[in-house]
């Protein structure tokens, strides 16, 4: 069943993120996305990790594609569908897929990670999200501070490239 | 937390200056003197913090940590920071957009690269190097209506995002072979035996994503563009911060947890093709450049080479990574000299083509003065401080028996002295286009004195630095 569900699922997912690319118009493009990052939650779900699943669906497919639609539908679309795909930008990112696919499977292909532990051996899986959380104000408490200091910086830089300079230079 | 009381202190002092321009409105050279107040006192709680020997700090341990050599760079970084603050306020063009943020950005920079020359973490180093990274989109597209200015940052911002892509998927691969994001337990994690596949490839990605940081060939095909439309400043930072940042992090990855003998054999002959290709090519395609500040870009591209031969000669012969920190002071004072000159030269003579310079002697023997000695000290001529630096690295290669490399950067360092020297022929033996002294305030030239004073000083007398970097190997 479960086997099932994830071949659903994975092709789905190949297929959807395969439109991405190819669409010429960004507004299907980017519905295609929204899709690419659906079937991955439910990857995610079928791997027990819920929290993650629910994640991916609040913050990519919900928060980030809809800003992204936002912009793109303040663009000219119909442009954007006119144009034609460059041959060179064709090869080198069929060159670079073939590459990464190919590393990939001789990864895998190679073995087991160093001191992996096996599946069976495990531990039950805590409730994630308990876990998330005191590791992060934790452990991790540096990064996810200086996250923070990132986010202020990106939205300061968004108002300053893009505020209109109508005042003139206080003196 | 005193340890990271410099990066506390600058993101605490940016955040309240940004407050104080959003609602006091004041001038914004003020804002400027600000903040190379805050710069020095963090430079001065840098130096004062005691080391502690090979700790992690408490509470996150094996995050950060506060050696010599982040001591050294954090110090590095702060100095950087400084120039570039006192460059800004040196050019303070009135067309520049919302002057105020522009002093307190670099700020923020500042902090990102201090957690830089400290980070023991894959995690600590990605987001402490996105936190640069998004600070320099910005800085490097503040003239938005110059379209070369924003032609720069749209090209920074694409390869930008492709190298952190290439980062995070290296730094995955490293997490899912070895379980851990710590450098100390990568490479714990590695031991003694061969490097499986996957680490392999885990290696090559996070070095392709670092060698956009350094602007090794052939990861450099933003650096020119991107130096000659960035404000001068911010190209400054650049070339001078940026790259070091790289390379505090390739000593961190490559030495603690890349550190075994197959690892070496893995990425010492990638380090080498870059280094090769990045001497030659900086100093050869810098040739026909008649932009100052582009032959600037590609002159820092072959610097690179020149001190990825230091990160390289440290393995055959332990200590000899000293001579990537001496290369690195040379490059900053010459560097920061010749790009102040720049931005108050541009002042007045609205442009950077190199014609322009011609009978700079005449016009400002101060500012022609302090461009030809920093100019000369990056060719590596005596009796500058470059010429220590190139020593250096050289007596490194050749020490270590990198005898090809050697040959190669004897060769390109050669190739270099010719369009350094071209700029400065212009400057003392070609008439000016016209006869306008150039202004200079009196701090900015006392600066100059000073940067030059260093330069030609150490050069005479380098027993002063080496006892420097010793302080920091011990």
């Amino acid at each position: 069943m479960e086997a099932l569900f994830f071949w659903v699922f994975a092709i789905g997912m190949l297929l959807a993120g395969a439109s991405v690319i190819l669409n010429r118009n960004p507004v299907a493009s980017a519905l295609s996305l929204v899709v690419t990052m659906c079937f991955m939650a439910a990857l995610f779900a079928l791997l027990n990790a819920f929290f993650l699943a629910a994640i991916q669906i609040l913050v990519y497919a919900g928060a980030v594609m809809v800003l992204f639609l936002f912009i793109i539908m303040l663009l000219d679309v119909k442009a954007e569908a006119k144009t034609r795909m460059r041959w060179i930008s064709l090869v080198l990112g069929l060159v670079l897929a073939i590459f990464f696919s190919y590393e990939l499977s001789l990864v895998l292909r190679d073995g087991v990670p160093m001191g992996a532990v096996p599946l069976a051996k495990l531990p039950p899986p805590p409730s994630d999200i308990a876990t998330i959380g005191r590791l992060l104000f934790t452990k991790y408490l540096l990064p996810f501070e200086v996250v923070g200091v990132l986010l202020l910086v990106a939205t300061i830089g968004v108002v300053l490239l893009s505020k209109r300079d109508n005042k003139p230079e206080a003196k | 937390m005193p340890w990271i009381a410099p990066e506390i202190l600058l993101t605490a002092l940016a955040c309240v200056l940004l407050l104080v321009e959003a609602f006091a409105k004041p001038c914004p050279r003020l804002i400027g003197f600000v903040t190379l107040a805050g710069i020095f006192a963090a430079i001065g709680i840098t130096i004062a913090t005691p080391i502690a020997s090979e700790f992690y700090v408490a509470p996150w341990g094996g995050l950060y940590c506060l050696d010599r050599p982040a001591q050294f760079f954090k110090v590095f970084f702060l100095v950087t920071a400084a120039l570039v603050t006192w460059i800004s306020l040196a050019a303070d063009e009135e067309s520049l957009p919302n002057r105020g943020e522009f002093f307190v950005f670099p700020l923020l920079t500042a902090a990102g690269l201090c957690l830089l020359a400290s980070t023991m973490d894959f995690m600590v180093l990605f987001v402490a190097l996105e936190l640069v990274t998004i600070s320099f989109y910005i800085l490097v597209a503040y003239q938005r209506t110059n379209a070369i200015a924003l032609e720069a940052g749209v090209k920074y911002l694409i390869l930008g995002a492709l190298s952190s892509a290439f980062l995070v998927m290296g730094i995955a691969y490293t997490f899912g072979i070895t379980g851990s994001t710590q450098f100390v337990e990568i490479g714990r994690a590695i031991g003694h035996g061969p490097l499986p596949l996957g680490l392999k490839f885990g290696l090559l990605l996070i070095i392709f994503g670092l060698g956009f940081k350094v602007a090794a060939v052939p990861f450099h095909l933003w650096a020119p563009d991107v130096y000659q439309g960035a404000p001068t400043s911010i190209t400054a930072f650049l070339s001078v911060g940026s790259k070091a940042a790289g390379f505090i992090l390739l000593m961190r990855v490559l030495y603690t947890a890349f550190g075994s003998a197959a690892a070496f054999a893995t990425w010492i002959p990638m380090l080498s093709v870059l280094a090769a290709l990045s001497m030659l090519l900086g100093n050869l395609a810098a040739i026909p450049q008649r932009n100052l500040k582009r032959l600037l870009a590609y002159s820092s591209i072959g610097h690179s080479g020149f001190m990825l031969i230091g990160i390289i000669a440290q393995i055959r012969t332990p200590g000899l990574a000293i001579s990537v920190f001496i290369y690195l002071i040379t490059y900053l004072l010459a560097n920061l000299a010749a790009f102040l000159v720049i931005a108050v030269a541009s002042k007045t003579i609205r442009g950077e083509q190199i014609h322009q310079y011609a009978g700079l002697w005449q016009r400002s023997p101060v500012l022609a003065a302090s461009l030809a000695i920093a100019l000369v000290s990056l060719a590596g001529i005596p009796p500058t401080i470059g010429f220590i630096g190139k020593l250096s690295i050289f007596g490194a290669a050749w020490q270590s028996g990198l005898y090809p490399l050697f040959w190669i950067g004897v060769v390109s360092a050669v190739a270099g002295l010719y369009y350094y020297l071209g700029v400065v022929k212009a400057m003392f033996w070609s008439e000016p286009l016209d006869n306008t002294p150039i202004p200079a305030c009196l701090c900015t030239k006392a600066l100059l004195l000073v940067l030059s004073g260093l330069t030609l000083l150490l050069g005479f007398w380098p027993q002063g630095l080496q006892h420097l970097v010793r302080i920091v190997q011990s």
